[in-house]
């Protein structure tokens, strides 16, 4: 099966600021989520997936075609961003009115259900919860068949209830190995709940993008004595913490002596770590 | 593209109720006042700055980062606007047209080469003029292009004014005149629309 | 059939998914050329990665216990017969050793044990 996503050399300077270039590669059927902090370049990418911002170099490649000045692709692709709103003074069903008009694949009927579901009442957008606005958003972005979703901080500002709501929602899309989702938030908490694979961004680059499981496999957090850290060659530990009962340190099993025991690493816990060795070399 | 009229329709259907009040009883006044004033500018040229006011509100609602995602060229967005700015223009202009017939025919100063003068006003002031804020709005955003569109009323305010309170001789234009306004007005409508497709291509919405 | 994923324990994931299918084949939960779940639907019912549960029967089909066919899924594979048969062997020995220890701490005899063995026999 061709790939959801491929991203060569793509990037772009900006005052201040330069993303990538990134490689980034992801396999029809799964799910990628994009962990970065703020300003990492997470919406950067978004922006020069869609085309909303000029790239300066390098290929976007999506569903296995160009995406360069190619609108019709965004047939295939549901979208969620932050920065994106409805007018003001629309309603839910007359928004879905209008995008019937813009979609050849409108499924009109599937947006009600989705709309009921996700509870979000017939009022003016504009007197929608950020929850709702976001939920709406994610109801339309399902409603033509897309083939590939693409959500920028979807999740953020939203409740608990809500947030699992929608990694369901993502679960049940990726069922179909046609389907295929790219996800950022900077909560690694969703993201570990519903990934397949795992970018971390940082600083406009890419730390690592790997299979989440096996990435979580690779490390572990190792609590032990002031000894028995001295004993841990350098490069084994990622970061680590002091207190006056011990050492608490994320670390590279296969760089451990044999013997150590370690506990499983969060994806945030993880991310953290990374983003301190990066920092410090 | 015709779900991008759909929302602008529907829009301005919601949001200038007001302007079409107003237009209604400008109508009226003119009806039944003696004389033609320079108010009889005024529906075309709210028709006219209708596309910009709704460009406004797509940035200011997020739509024009929505519609980046849609599939949908930033052409045919474009497109969409420019067209939707002439049917606003020929519905009002057809309006005043008739409401200005009507009134004169009553006064029984008929005239039908003033009519045509008008329309070839109204085409300059009310269609060829607005859409150069528009093509500003679509480069530089609306917020910027705000400021051109203040300037822009005034000037053709102004000029109206002028003509009306000092008509130079034989106040109508020979007919052939108001013709080749009209035609020279629709012509540079089309131009800006092209021009701003292009300059939209360009734009990077941050 | 229960799965159940220890996130604490040091066991990868795959690891115990496929565990959990060897001990429900040789339990005799699955039947030979029994169809197990799609990987995308176990992975989504599970609520993991669909890599996962790819690597899981990956190991399940190396170590024989299932085999696959080409746009249909994962099966159980029939030689497990004698997988099972270890297994229940092995399940035998261990109560075995320890109803002998019981035996002893009660004080019985060799013989006496045996007996019991044989009246247990004869009601199966």
């Amino acid at each position: 099966m061709m790939n959801a996503i491929e991203l060569h050399g793509l990037g772009k300077h900006y005052r201040g600021f330069t993303f990538g270039p990134i490689d980034l590669t992801l396999p029809s059927g799964c799910i990628m989520g994009l962990v970065g902090v703020n300003g990492a370049g997470k919406t950067t990418l978004f922006r020069l997936l869609l085309g909303m911002a000029k790239k300066e170099g390098g290929t976007v490649r999506l569903l296995g075609k160009d995406a360069e000045g190619n609108a019709s692709l965004k047939e295939e692709l549901g979208v969620v961003l932050e920065s994106a709103g409805f007018p003001a003074c629309l309603t839910p069903a007359e928004i879905g009115s209008f995008l019937k008009g813009c979609y050849s694949r409108w499924d009109g009927k599937k947006y009600e259900e989705l709309l009921a579901r996700f509870r979000v009442g017939e009022v003016k957008y504009s007197a929608l919860s950020r929850g709702m606005k976001m939920k709406l958003l994610l109801a339309a972005a399902l409603s033509h068949e897309p083939k590939l979703l693409l959500l920028d901080e979807a999740t953020s500002g939203l409740d608990p209830v809500a947030r699992q709501d929608i990694l369901d929602m993502l679960m049940e899309f990726t069922r179909d190995e046609a389907h295929s989702v790219l996800f950022s938030s900077h909560i690694a908490d969703d993201l570990e709940k519903v990934c397949d694979y795992v970018t971390f961004l940082h600083g406009g680059k890419v730390l690592l993008s790997e299979e989440k499981d096996a990435l979580l496999e690779c490390y572990g957090v190792l609590n032990c004595s002031e000894e028995e850290f001295s004993e841990i060659p350098r490069e084994a530990v990622v970061s680590f913490r002091r207190s006056p009962y011990g050492v608490t340190a994320v670390v590279r099993q296969e760089a451990l002596p044999i013997g150590v025991q370690v506990q499983r690493v969060g994806l945030e816990e993880l991310f953290r770590a990374l983003v301190q060795e990066e920092e410090h070399v | 593209m015709k779900g991008l009229l759909k929302k602008d329709i529907l829009l301005a259907t919601k949001t200038y109720k007001f302007i079409l009040i107003v237009c209604i009883v400008l109508f009226a006044v003119r009806f039944f006042a003696e004389e033609v004033s320079v108010a009889v500018l005024l529906p075309v040229m709210f028709a006219g700055m209708l596309p910009t006011s709704l460009l406004a509100v797509d940035e200011r609602d997020g739509w024009d980062r929505t519609a980046e995602m849609l599939p949908v060229t930033r052409a045919q967005r474009v497109r969409a606007k420019f067209l939707l700015g002439f049917l606003f223009w020929a519905v009002m202009a057809a309006l005043s047209l008739l409401v200005e017939a009507g009134a004169s025919l009553v006064q029984g100063n008929f005239d039908g080469s003033v009519l045509l003068t008008m329309a070839a006003l109204f085409a300059v002031a009310g269609l060829a003029c607005p859409a150069i804020t528009l093509m500003f709005g679509f480069r530089f955003g609306t917020e910027k292009a705000r400021y051109l569109y203040f300037l822009l009323m005034a000037v053709i305010f102004a000029a109206g004014a002028a003509l009306f309170l000092f008509p130079p001789e034989g106040f109508s234009f020979p007919w052939w005149g108001s013709v080749l306004t009209l035609l020279g007005a629709f012509a540079v409508y089309g131009l800006l629309y092209l021009l701003s497709a292009a300059l939209y291509q360009k734009r990077e919405l941050t | 059939m229960f799965i159940r994923i220890d996130n604490q324990s040091s066991d990868p994931i795959y690891f115990q998914i496929a565990e959990a299918f060897k001990r429900e084949i040789a339990r005799g939960g699955l039947q030979a050329d029994e169809a197990l779940p799609s990987i995308r639907n176990l992975a989504k019912d599970l609520r993991i990665s669909v890599i996962t549960t790819k690597r899981a029967y990956e190991e399940l089909e190396k170590e024989g216990y299932i085999y696959t066919v080409a746009g249909k899924g994962c099966f159980v594979s029939p030689r497990n017969e004698e997988l099972v048969r270890e297994e229940r062997l092995k399940e035998m020995e261990s109560h075995l050793a320890r109803a002998a220890r019981l035996a002893q701490l009660c004080g019985l005899t060799k013989e006496e044990c045996k007996e019991a063995l044989e009246l247990f026999w004869e009601e199966e």
